[in-house]
């Protein structure tokens, strides 16, 4: 935590534990707008969240289609 | 259909709807007691079977409303003796999991992989299957209370508030349980599918 900031870097308001702590609670839950508009600019500068969020977004759709198999 | 393959059907599914129970109840007799009630109900009424859907989605259905049952017959005894209660609790693992996948600053140790649409790919129907399969190994291996509020968010598709009134939770337990248990299933996923899966997509003669 107290590691110096590499200054090319915008520091995130999140941390990528509490990004991905939104990115899941977003399937069962409405998070609050400001919870939005922090996970958002999180998911701009972060890669990796990024690729959680797209992660979890694609689960969503095999969970669906798990559920509906046949 | 004739009156002769419905009895073969039923029979055909309990295997499937045991494993099913087995993954929402988490107890081998609960989920043997619900599949005997799901078969008893069909063999004893098949009328009430319009043919709309499959036998199998059929039995499905009423499995669900079985368990939501069972859930509220057993409400007391499913809150302990599975080692915990239905509170977010101590998850040492999970705290070790988290160590394991973000450094000191907070960051990803390590990006995850970018998800492949598996439906997407040759042999779509083969690989969903076996993705289906993993994806059934990754909940069962979840703890059994995460695991269990998981199929119901997911399987039976309650509403979050429906779980916590079912399982008398309030909404931040909740939402501690479900983030583990989405959590767990993504490394689980990451390391038992989608890292194979990119390195070496399975083929058809597997």
């Amino acid at each position: 935590m107290n590691k110096p900031m590499n200054p090319s870097t915008f520091k995130p308001l999140l941390k990528c534990p509490d990004s991905q702590a939104l990115i899941f609670a977003q399937e069962d839950f409405t998070l609050r707008w400001h919870q939005r508009l922090a996970l958002r600019g999180h998911l701009w500068i972060c890669e990796t969240c990024t690729s959680t969020h797209s992660n979890v977004a694609h689960l969503r759709g095999q969970l669906e289609r798990w559920r509906q198999q046949d | 259909m004739s009156e002769l393959d419905f009895p073969a059907q039923v029979a055909a599914a309990q295997p499937m709807l045991l494993k099913y129970a087995t993954m929402q109840l988490r107890n081998a007799t609960w989920a043997q007691d619900v599949v005997s009630d799901v078969v008893l109900a069909a063999l004893e009424k098949p009328q009430a079977f319009s043919g709309k859907s499959s036998v199998r989605t059929w039995l499905v259905g009423i499995l669900k409303f079985k368990i939501i049952d069972q859930f509220r017959h057993n409400k007391r005894q499913s809150t302990v003796g599975d080692g915990g209660q239905y509170g977010d609790g101590d998850d040492e693992p999970f705290e070790q999991l988290e160590k394991l996948l973000f450094d000191e600053t907070g960051h990803s140790t390590e990006p995850p992989a970018m998800w492949t649409n598996v439906s997407a790919t040759p042999h779509a129907s083969l690989q969903e299957k076996q993705f289906f399969a993993v994806l059934e190994a990754c909940v069962q291996e979840l703890p059994a209370v995460q695991g269990r509020v998981f199929m119901m968010r997911e399987w039976l598709e309650l509403s979050t508030d429906e779980i916590c009134k079912e399982l008398g939770v309030t909404t931040s337990n909740l939402w501690v349980l479900l983030h583990r248990a989405r959590a767990r299933l993504q490394v689980c996923l990451n390391m038992r599918w989608f890292s194979n899966f990119a390195l070496n997509p399975p083929s058809i003669n597997e």
